[in-house]
């Protein structure tokens, strides 16, 4: 059953709405223009584990929006909580509604598999499968059905193209995807998410594990991908979060102290606590 | 002049005298070279202390060297004593040691029959339950079934074997005659044998399988689920293949186990030598079962008649070579595969370095292979 999200969004021209000083506020993210994916009173519980609390926000369409928070806020818990991974993990219990679009993604008659392909995500550690580039990128399409050898020949390729990594990789399809640098395994599972043509991309720290210089290149490809998909970013990066992201949300212990515009929230934060963390006195 | 005195009076002398006579003439280049290669750079206080540490080495290879050139040894006797032919052992139907016949075609076959018999059955069931436990059921399946299956795998053969005469024989015994109907078939014979190694063999292979899925990392499994794959997708599409080559070192492991299995063997097959466990006919049913034999089961009837010194006693030594050739080759064949496939580019490391020796699969199945390796000969005595 989908939670109506009490949120009138016409008329409130405050970029974002900040909650009072306690700890479970009830506070409500909102913003301008296309709202892609929206939580609403989202609580995600690691068996007597309180991980995510009350947080409420809107996730905008074909923009970046970047989550930060110290380790263990609960950054990647919500994002994971966008596409269901939660199922997996044993013990996890979520509460609220996430929404992309009008439905309720936690709705009894949702398809998990049709959501997973619609929000596509990308891990902390690049995690291709141990076969061939080709196959890597062709995964989702095969487990999906229906396509044809050229169909996706042509889908990888564009995939690939669109991951920055083609003229790497274009002749050495055939060869394993565990052969390929860091940096280049982590493009291809962004290729490979792409490949499924997802509404929205959940990305799980994407660079914490490469090189400057292979962080750079994926920040240059998010850039580009914004165009076509919605992109939430977790990251402990306080740069990257202001260099890729239009929004930003900060998390401490499972609560959503702010969610602004980047500039907004890097420039004049309205929360001593997120004032504290992007000037470098915690997390 | 056996293997164990060439290795002695040719073999040994001839490494020292050229090892000794470099290092005394060779001058100081080959005495550096030499005294190198032998501390290996460490001190003198430091190779001291090694002392009783590579004693029990080299105690552990004498001891597999003493075995396999006293069973090689041995076993060529049939061939330059009792003057048998290598073709004529190998490709022999008949075997009657007391009558000067040693041909072990019909044993090889049997082992081979029994063996196929129990991987192809236990092999398929192993595997649904790796997966069933690893990925389907709850956490704590998997800490029950653990010690369920070492629970199974530690039940003694013999008791496996009393099992089977009581319960497998007349099962296999009444199918056949109620299928078949040809003529009363007593039910002893591989089907009978390859049935109760099947279900002895299932634990070996369940818990490399399981040892194998559960190595896998976990961002492989969210990679597929992510991609919008099913679970039953992501098992059969990503996990099985990727745990192939440790599954496949649980099916080696497992089909050494029922090659040198002995006594369940002896209890079931039937212990005759003399008959190929399926005969094909022309006429209905175009195929008759009957009691066979096996390489090991051969060797448990006939050493208690052999005297030292027969061609029976000489023809059971060459046996129990073929099988300890055959436990090594399976051996080598689970390391190698261990070596190669064994998730290899480890996803903890974002440069994808090639180190087999951490990943856990190849850890496991390196002291599995140890365990079979002294497990397999000690079985065929």
């Amino acid at each position: 059953m989908a939670l109506q999200p009490e949120i009138a969004r016409e008329g409130s021209r405050e970029r974002a709405i900040l909650g009072p000083d306690t700890v479970n506020s009830q506070y409500i993210a909102r913003i301008d223009g296309a709202v892609k994916m929206k939580t609403v009173e989202l609580n995600v519980y690691y068996g007597s584990n309180h991980a995510i609390k009350n947080v409420s926000l809107e996730i905008p369409e074909k923009q970046v929006t970047a989550l930060m928070g110290p380790s263990g806020c609960g950054k990647s818990t919500f994002l994971r909580a966008l596409n269901r991974m939660h199922d997996l993990t044993p013990g996890a219990r979520v509460t609220g509604s996430v929404l992309l679009g009008d439905e309720d993604i936690y709705a009894p008659k949702e398809d998990v598999v049709h959501l997973r392909q619609r929000v596509g995500m990308v891990f902390q550690r690049p995690n291709p499968f141990p076969r061939s580039i080709f196959e890597n990128v062709s995964y989702g399409l095969r487990v999906q059905g229906g396509y044809n050898a050229s169909q996706m020949r042509e889908t990888v390729e564009q995939s690939l193209r669109s991951a920055a990594l083609w003229d790497e990789v274009k002749d050495r399809l055939n060869q394993s995807a565990l052969g390929l640098s860091g940096g280049q395994q982590q493009r291809l599972c962004i290729a490979r998410a792409l490949a499924v043509s997802p509404e929205v991309l959940l990305m799980d720290e994407p660079c914490s594990a490469l090189d400057p210089i292979a962080t750079l290149k994926i920040e240059e490809l998010i850039e580009q991908l914004k165009q076509q998909y919605t992109i939430a970013i977790v990251t402990h990066n306080l740069q990257q979060a202001a260099r890729v992201s239009q929004y930003t949300g900060f998390f401490l212990t499972g609560n959503l102290i702010e969610y602004a515009p980047t500039q907004q929230i890097f420039s004049r934060p309205q929360d001593q606590r997120t004032e504290d963390f992007i000037t470098g006195r915690f997390g | 002049m056996n293997l164990l005195q060439i290795f002695t009076e040719i073999v040994v002398p001839l490494v020292v005298i050229t090892v000794g006579g470099l290092y005394l003439l060779g001058g100081p280049t080959w005495r550096q070279r030499i005294r190198q290669y032998l501390t290996m750079g460490y001190s003198r206080a430091e190779l001291i202390r090694m002392i009783p540490f590579a004693l029990c080495a080299v105690i552990v290879i004498l001891a597999l060297l003493v075995v396999v050139l006293f069973v090689g040894g041995n076993a060529f006797q049939t061939f330059t004593r009792d003057h048998v032919s290598l073709i004529a052992f190998f490709t022999g139907k008949v075997w009657y040691p007391d009558n000067g016949q040693v041909g072990a075609l019909y044993l090889i076959v049997g082992t081979l029959t029994v063996t196929v018999l129990a991987v192809v059955i236990s092999t398929p069931i192993s595997v649904a339950l790796a997966v069933f436990v690893t990925e389907v059921a709850p956490p704590w399946a998997r800490q029950f079934m653990q010690p369920v299956l070492e629970l199974f795998a530690g039940i003694p053969s013999i008791v496996y074997g009393l099992l089977g005469i009581e319960l497998v024989v007349p099962l296999v015994s009444y199918a056949y005659n109620y299928l078949v109907g040809a003529f009363l078939y007593a039910g002893f014979g591989v089907i009978a044998a390859g049935l109760v190694l099947a279900i002895m063999i299932l634990p070996t292979i369940t818990s490399i399988s399981i040892d194998a899925l559960a190595a896998l990392p976990q961002g492989l499994r969210e990679a597929s689920l992510a991609l919008g794959a099913t679970r039953w997708q992501t098992i059969r599409r990503t996990l099985l293949p990727a745990s192939s080559s440790g599954i496949f070192t649980g099916v080696i492991l497992g089909t050494g186990r029922a090659v040198g299995e002995t006594l369940a063997v002896a209890f079931l097959v039937g212990s005759n030598p003399n008959n190929l466990p399926i005969q094909f006919t022309n006429t209905f049913p175009y195929f008759n079962l009957q009691p066979a034999s096996t390489i090991t089961v051969q060797i448990f009837e006939d050493f208690k008649e052999a005297t030292p010194g027969s061609l029976n006693f000489d023809a059971i030594w060459t046996l129990s070579f073929v099988l300890l050739l055959i436990s090594f080759l399976l051996v080598a064949a689970s390391r190698y595969v261990a070596s190669r496939g064994a998730y290899k580019a480890t996803n903890q490391r974002p440069s994808g370095r090639r180190r087999s020796s951490e990943t856990g699969v190849a850890s496991s199945t390196a002291a599995a292979a140890a365990v079979t390796a002294s497990a397999l000969p000690a079985s065929n005595s």
